[in-house]
């Protein structure tokens, strides 16, 4: 079972690398080390990247001042509100004061405060400010049953694809955020609001011009 | 010229591969969706067959069926409301996508990014298998005799040498 | 008092481990022995002083001491005194000194006596060892410190802080908080424990691989002292998963015991690097190949295992599992970088040790097969960090998140797991240098034909798909291969000294514990792998409304629903029955069970009864099952509620489920076998040479 040998397969351009070192039997063998060396901390430094990139995002709180950010709503058939033509763009809005409520029909403290919410838009919707609702991971169903329990009329859409809330990295519902006439938030409260607490918002917002 | 040992491990191995790789087509293929249920009564286990394969939108990875919030009850009833309409699976999952965002599914869809996902791991596997050849091939001693089964180094004890002299007269 | 004492405690421990950590560095450099002495001694020192630091938080629990702001997030009045002492790793900040408290008992044992060998390595050991032990000490004193109290400013507001703010006073809250409800069970307990003796023991073998590099140690000295630890390291890493499983099933009640969930996998990737690591140590101490590999696999284990507690505690990657989100991803971010890249630059360095010793000289040779077996690892390691990082990628990415869940993973880690299972039939019979193939055919040509008939028989009996087919010739290929090397070993034995098989049996365990313990630990394996595809692929799952006295059929068992109880103590009514539910509860827990029958033909009927554990906190729910165990399989009840009078019941049959847990306890009892000190292995010390042994 003799056969020729096959011939020194040793390429020559490792042999002239200039760290022209390889190693037997390792992972990284017959590479010259620097090669090696350089992708492995090539991968290294881009696992390092992704995972401080995704600390940085865990860490991200709700916004609460600065440029609110955009978004598009749908809005629920019957439920225009004061914000004009579906879907609703919060560029679109400049020049108003938004209230922005999150909110789901599972949630038991929305309940809570869904009265005050209706309340308060009742007061404002003519004086230029427009209510928005963003009913999050709901089942429309469900959601136009909470919406007609609480008598509610303002503008109200689902989070289709649960995009809007991640761009407010909000940790759960109710959220409600007011949104000044330049398009930077002014109030951030992450629990039920009161007619009270909105009503002294908005009088000092819309009293800026 | 290859050797002849050489050739036959390289033919066990891509017996092996060939072999592996028809189970896992297998696999992919035969997670296509199971038929709706053509009687108008859905029961649980249809719903739970669905809500298996996709997880809570708000709690993070929890599956659906065995969610115990109220809000995921409300979605398998969901479930089961469409269920009941005659939608299929593939309806039913698309819908919960186009409403919660893809990662409601507990294998999401393999187009754009997560296409990513399974070729990653097939890529990297074929490259270091690839690597893998192509470096025992190097490594190989020149020179060699016919092979032969070589005793192991001595381990240390005699008895366990002795027995291992008796295995191989075995 | 005893608070101000454990904080002491603490910063002394601190204080110690920089020392030990420095004394170490310039005692190794500057050739001192005096120096290394010393930083031994300190480095033995800390566990003392965290133990105090540990009682500390216990004595703060057991005497109801609502000043201390961890006592009072996990203890009150109404705790058990076992859960108050357990309740030390309770919450984030106990729980990483727990940690602590761990992995200084680790190096305790380690440095206690004095080295008699292997003293070029003992100023690195230390260094490296007790470096990462003050990196965790001054992570908990600076980000996550279990000492701080509580104050109540000049306004009112309680605020948690190490040191009292100006202005303000101490203030002791009237009770607790009380433990989350989830770690009052005995497998929620000793599940961290387990896990974290795990991942806190690899440091050891990645201070002694990272020493025979500083050190320029040529032998293999360093490989058979940490062989050990190593073992031990790994047993309860091993038995953390495990247990982690057998608590899924038992208690939190879905029906499965594995869910890919990030932080599982977090676990799970050490282990598989370090159990690649364990085998291809093997081949570096017999013939001094594979050094960078294992230098490769060892990082790797050692960094996997600080990413994966820093993907637990700040919740980087959200899962079921994950403690609120924290300040502490920084330090442990940079702490991963650091080390993962000094060990490379390290390996470049001193590329010139690592240079193989021997050549490969055939693909069919024990060292290329063992070389195949960390690829194979390698492989899994790279798919399950694909999944388990994936979703974090995509959203950066598209700001989409995705869900990576089970059958992402069946899919493709099955086929590698299934290569696997095959290499632990094929390498033990691959001679080493090399083999020929007629040698390895004629020891395979019998495992193997038996393997493919049990393939067929499953096949033609209806085993659908064809991989669990395949799945299950290969684990019969492997068992068969396993157990005949046994029984080769006694047979030699019996004919040469004339014992009976029991005893041949016994001594041939005895006379080669690591190899023989090896192929039990695979056995082990085997047995797991029968039940894992078992449950996984032929669970049958069905959900029933009955009515009081309505009957559901699963398999061949009758269930028959008698009635629901419900006991919420927050409405002040419960019912006699009640009462034995309450015995070991707190009143924080609602229950809602459902006592039922099963009956199954030719047999007594069993009445269990599942039930729900509701949170009275709203924090969640367990669903412990009622069970129905046999050889062949589990019946596995949960029972989800009631409603209009109507009780839901679940019901899994899971087939052969109890394999998994006979083949865990095989494992851990092998791994035992292979661990344990052996009469002459105890007397030869790690710097003699390998034994020249006398053959006739």
């Amino acid at each position: 079972m003799s056969e020729s040998l096959p011939p020194e397969n040793t390429p020559k351009k490792s042999e002239q690398a200039p760290v022209g070192r390889y190693f037997l039997a390792g992972l990284f063998g017959g590479m010259g080390l620097s090669l090696g060396m350089l992708i492995a901390i090539g991968v290294i430094g881009l696992f390092v990247v992704i995972l401080a990139l995704g600390l940085f995002r865990a860490n991200q709180t709700q916004p609460t001042s600065g440029p609110a950010p955009d978004f598009e709503l749908t809005l629920f058939d019957g439920y225009p509100g004061n914000a004009g033509q579906t879907p609703i763009k919060l560029s679109d809005l400049k020049g108003k004061v938004v209230v922005l409520n999150f909110w789901a029909s599972w949630c038991v403290p929305c309940a809570q405060e869904a009265a005050d919410l209706q309340a308060t838009y009742a007061k404002y919707k003519d004086k230029g400010v427009v209510f928005l609702g963003v009913d999050w991971t709901d089942i429309e169903g469900d959601a136009r049953n909470y919406l007609k329990r609480f008598g509610i009329t303002y503008a109200n859409g689902p989070d289709l694809g649960t995009k809007i809330g991640p761009r407010y990295h909000i940790s759960g519902v109710p959220e409600t955020y007011v949104i000044d006439r330049d398009g930077n938030v002014q109030f951030t409260k992450i629990s039920p609001v009161t007619v009270a607490e909105l009503s002294g918002v908005l009088d000092r917002l819309l009293q800026q011009k | 010229m290859m050797k002849r040992t050489f050739k036959i491990a390289l033919f066990v191995f891509w017996v092996v591969a060939v072999l592996l790789l028809i189970a896992l087509t297998s696999v992919a293929l035969a997670q296509t969706g199971t038929p709706p249920p053509t009687k108008q009564d859905v029961t649980a286990d249809d719903v739970n067959r669905i809500a298996k394969q996709m997880y809570c939108p708000v709690c993070e990875n929890e599956p659906l069926d065995a969610c115990r919030t109220a809000a995921c009850q409300q979605w398998r009833a969901q479930i089961g409301q469409m269920l009941s309409e005659g939608q299929s699976e593939q309806q039913i999952k698309d819908y919960f996508v186009a409403r919660y965002g893809a990662r409601v599914l507990a294998q999401p869809p393999a187009q754009g990014i997560s296409l990513l996902l399974y070729v990653l791991p097939i890529v990297g596997l074929i490259v270091g298998v690839i690597f893998l050849v192509w470096l025992l091939r190097r490594l190989r001693a020149r020179g060699t005799a016919a092979p032969v089964a070589t005793p192991a180094p001595p381990s240390g004890d005699e008895y366990i040498d002795r027995v291992e002299q008796d295995l191989k007269n075995f | 008092m005893i608070v101000d004492l454990g904080l002491i405690a603490l910063v002394i421990a601190a204080l110690a481990a920089i020392y030990s950590f420095v004394m170490a560095i310039l005692g190794g450099t500057q050739k001192r022995p005096a120096y290394i002495e010393s930083a031994r001694r300190a480095a033995v020192a800390v566990l003392p002083l965290l133990t105090l630091a540990c009682l500390a938080i216990i004595v703060s629990n057991l005497t109801d001491n609502y000043s201390l702001e961890y006592t009072y997030r996990v203890s009150n009045s109404t705790t058990p005194t076992f859960l108050r002492i357990t309740a030390l790793w309770g919450g984030q900040n106990g729980s990483i000194l727990f940690w602590n408290w761990l992995m200084s008992i680790y190096i305790f044992c380690v440095f206690v006596r004095p080295w008699k060998s292997n003293r070029d390595l003992l100023p690195w050991v230390i260094a490296v060892s007790i470096g990462t032990q003050a990196f965790f000490i001054l992570l908990t004193i600076f980000f996550a410190n279990p000492f701080a109290r509580l104050f109540a400013d000049a306004a009112g507001n309680i605020s948690p802080s190490v040191f009292m703010p100006a202005g303000a006073t101490l203030f002791r809250a009237a009770d607790g908080q009380g433990l989350n409800p989830l770690l009052r069970h005995p497998g929620m307990i000793i599940h961290p424990p387990m896990l974290y003796l795990g991942f806190v023991g690899l440091v050891i073998p990645f201070a002694y691989a990272i020493a025979a590099l500083i050190a320029k140690n040529k032998t293999n000295s360093w490989i058979i002292a940490m062989r050990r630890p190593t073992l031990v390291a790994w047993l309860f890493l091993s038995l953390g998963l495990l247990l982690g499983a057998r608590w899924a099933y038992d208690v939190l009640g879905w029906g499965g015991y594995w869910g890919w969930d990030p932080v599982e996998n977090s676990a799970l990737l050490p282990w598989l690097t370090a159990t690649a690591f364990l085998h291809s140590v093997i081949i570096q101490e017999k013939r001094g190949m594979f050094k960078i590999l294992n230098m490769v696999l060892i990082t790797l284990s050692f960094s996997w295992m600080i990413l994966g507690t820093f993907v637990t505690r700040t919740g980087v990657i959200s899962s079921v599992h994950s403690f609120a989100r924290s300040s502490l991803g920084v330090p442990f971010l940079s702490f991963w970088a650091f080390s993962l890249v000094g060990a490379i630059t390290l390996m470049a360095i001193r590329s010139d040790l690592l240079k193989s010793d021997n050549k490969l000289e055939s693909f069919l040779s024990r060292e290329a097969m063992f070389l195949l077996n960390s690829f194979v690892f390698l492989t899994i390691w790279f798919t399950v960090n694909v999944g388990t990082y994936y979703s974090m990628f995509s959203e950066l990415l598209t700001g989409e998140k995705l869900t990576i869940g089970p059958p992402v993973y069946n899919q493709l880690v099955g086929p590698q797991v299934a290569a696997l299972i095959l290499l632990m039939g094929i390498a033990p019979l691959v001679a080493w240098h090399k083999s020929s193939p007629e040698a390895l055919g004629k020891m395979i040509w019998k495992p193997a034909v038996l393997a493919v008939a049990v393939m067929v028989l499953l096949f033609v009996i209806g085993a659908n798909p064809i991989f669990v087919a395949i799945g299950f010739g290969l684990v019969t290929f492997s068992l068969a291969i396993t157990l005949t090397e046994y029984w080769r070993g006694m047979r030699a034995r019996h004919k040469l000294s004339g014992e009976n098989y029991f005893k041949a049996f016994t001594h041939l365990i005895a006379r080669n514990r690591r190899r023989y313990g090896g192929y039990m630990i695979h056995l082990g394996v085997l047995v797991m792998g029968i039940g894992v595809i078992g449950s996984l692929n032929f669970q049958v799952q069905t959900q029933r409304s009955l009515a009081p006295g309505g009957q559901m059929q699963v398999g061949p068992y009758t269930i028959t629903y008698e009635r629901a109880l419900t006991c919420d103590p927050s409405t002040g009514q419960m019912s006699a029955d009640c009462a034995a539910w309450y015995i070991e509860r707190g009143r924080d827990i609602a229950i809602v069970a459902g006592y039922m029958t099963i009956e199954k033909a030719g047999q007594a009927p069993v009445r269990v009864a599942p039930y729900r554990e509701i949170f009275l906190n709203g924090t969640g729910e367990l669903t412990p099952p009622g069970v129905l165990s046999t050889v062949g399989e589990d019946l596995y009840l949960l029972f989800l509620g009631e409603q209009s009078g109507f009780g839901t019941i679940k019901a899994y049959i899971n087939p052969l489920i109890q394999f998994l847990w006979v083949g865990g306890i095989i494992l851990v009892i092998g791994t035992l076998v292979a661990m344990w000190p052996t009469p002459t292995a105890r007397r030869q010390t790690a710097a003699l040479p390998e034994r020249a042994v006398a053959v006739k």
